[in-house]
């Protein structure tokens, strides 16, 4: 046959990658004015497919602005039948995963909303933080939900199966997210994609900072992370990178170095 | 491109660009000479007429392999068997975005 069809690498089924991703606002204007939106869409959008080819799962937070970008590719992923992937959700098994604090259950958007109605993704409710369940209804200003909003990220990030997470744009919350991951995940690899800007950037750039003062034969991989605007190559990397060491660490039944 | 051109890059492999989205990777390896192909890239479903541009890319360029990178995850089955059927007996063939890595990893 001359036409192939894209061969599937299910090595990774079953696992999922943590997505920590969002466009700086001008509230935190060093991440905003660092930012470039179209390379974060690009970037984005290219690790969905990357995620998604290889039959893993995508776990991130139900943030507006990145939502409509996964729920575009997984459109394209997911089976075409809306029954078939009404079913995965009920089941538990379609690979898009997506975090929601109920503290904000009164400002989904309409993204995430279409992707429930789309059967594109898994809802996953946290429930808000005891002494912030009275702010419910009341506002929708995250500023006010600190501790349910960690409680969420906890609860994201400890999930089942994640191997592995990455850091696109983003502000404060990416390194927070950054810190939180390499605690609860240790060994786990994680990767901040450095060309779209924002706190990722910073991430990818400290990474850089550390491997040359110790002439890490990872180097130029790590340039790569920082600087490669080619997405979808950096991202199949990236899936490679994890096939890689999920099974180094399947083999020695213990965790690889947390830096690729 | 930007990310074929990477990749070709990173890998060793040497290209030459030519008209219309497409470029020559030159797909020699450990002392044996392998055909040099020709890569073409469609920036949407791929089609007849991307297919007709690549084959007179690769007649004119020694008879080599034609390849053509596309976006669609899955062909649709009646889009694949019109693709195929228009490819016929020539030395084409379909490989999808999300696999350029993998893709040009085979070319080594």
């Amino acid at each position: 046959m001359s036409s192939q069809q894209p061969s599937t690498t299910p090595i990774l089924k079953g696992s999922a990658v943590f997505l920590s991703a969002s466009f700086p606002s001008p509230k935190s204007p060093t991440y905003y004015q660092s930012a470039d939106p179209d390379e974060i869409t690009q970037a984005i959008v290219a690790l969905a497919k990357a995620v998604l080819a290889v039959e893993a799962g995508l776990v991130f937070g139900g943030h507006p602005t990145v939502s409509p970008l996964v729920m575009m590719v997984a459109e394209e992923y997911l089976p075409s039948s809306l029954e078939e992937r009404r079913q995965m959700v009920r089941e538990g098994t379609s690979p898009v995963i997506i975090y929601q604090s109920r503290a904000f259950r009164g400002s989904i958007s309409p993204a995430t909303r279409r992707m429930w109605w789309l059967g594109l993704g898994k809802t996953v409710w946290v429930p808000p933080f005891g002494p912030e369940k009275s702010l419910v209804g009341e506002t929708n200003d995250p500023g006010q939900f600190p501790r349910s909003l960690r409680m969420m990220r906890r609860r994201m990030l400890t999930r089942h199966g994640i191997v592995a997470a990455v850091f696109i744009g983003g502000m404060e919350g990416i390194k927070e997210e950054a810190s939180i991951f390499n605690g609860l995940q240790p060994g786990k690899p994680s990767y901040a994609v450095g060309a779209p800007g924002g706190a990722a950037r910073d991430l990818a750039s400290t990474e850089l900072s550390r491997v040359e003062n110790v002439d890490d034969p990872n180097k130029d991989w790590v340039r790569d992370l920082l600087v490669s605007r080619e997405y979808p190559a950096l991202m199949q990397r990236i899936m490679q990178d994890i096939v890689i060491r999920t099974g180094e660490s399947n083999k020695k039944g213990k965790s690889t170095n947390a830096n690729p | 491109m930007g990310s074929l051109q990477s990749e070709l890059k990173r890998v060793g492999i040497n290209y030459v660009g030519v008209a219309d989205w497409s470029l020559v990777a030159e797909t020699k390896a450990s002392g044996k000479t392998k055909r040099d192909c020709v890569i073409g890239i469609t920036p949407r479903a791929p089609d007849v007429p991307d297919l007709l541009v690549l084959d007179g890319h690769a007649t004119r360029h020694n008879q080599s392999d034609g390849v053509l990178i596309h976006t669609l995850r899955s062909v649709p089955e009646e889009r694949r068997e019109l693709l195929e059927w228009a490819i016929g007996q020539r030395n084409l063939s379909l490989v999808a975005e999300d696999e350029i890595v993998a893709f040009v990893a085979g070319l080594k």
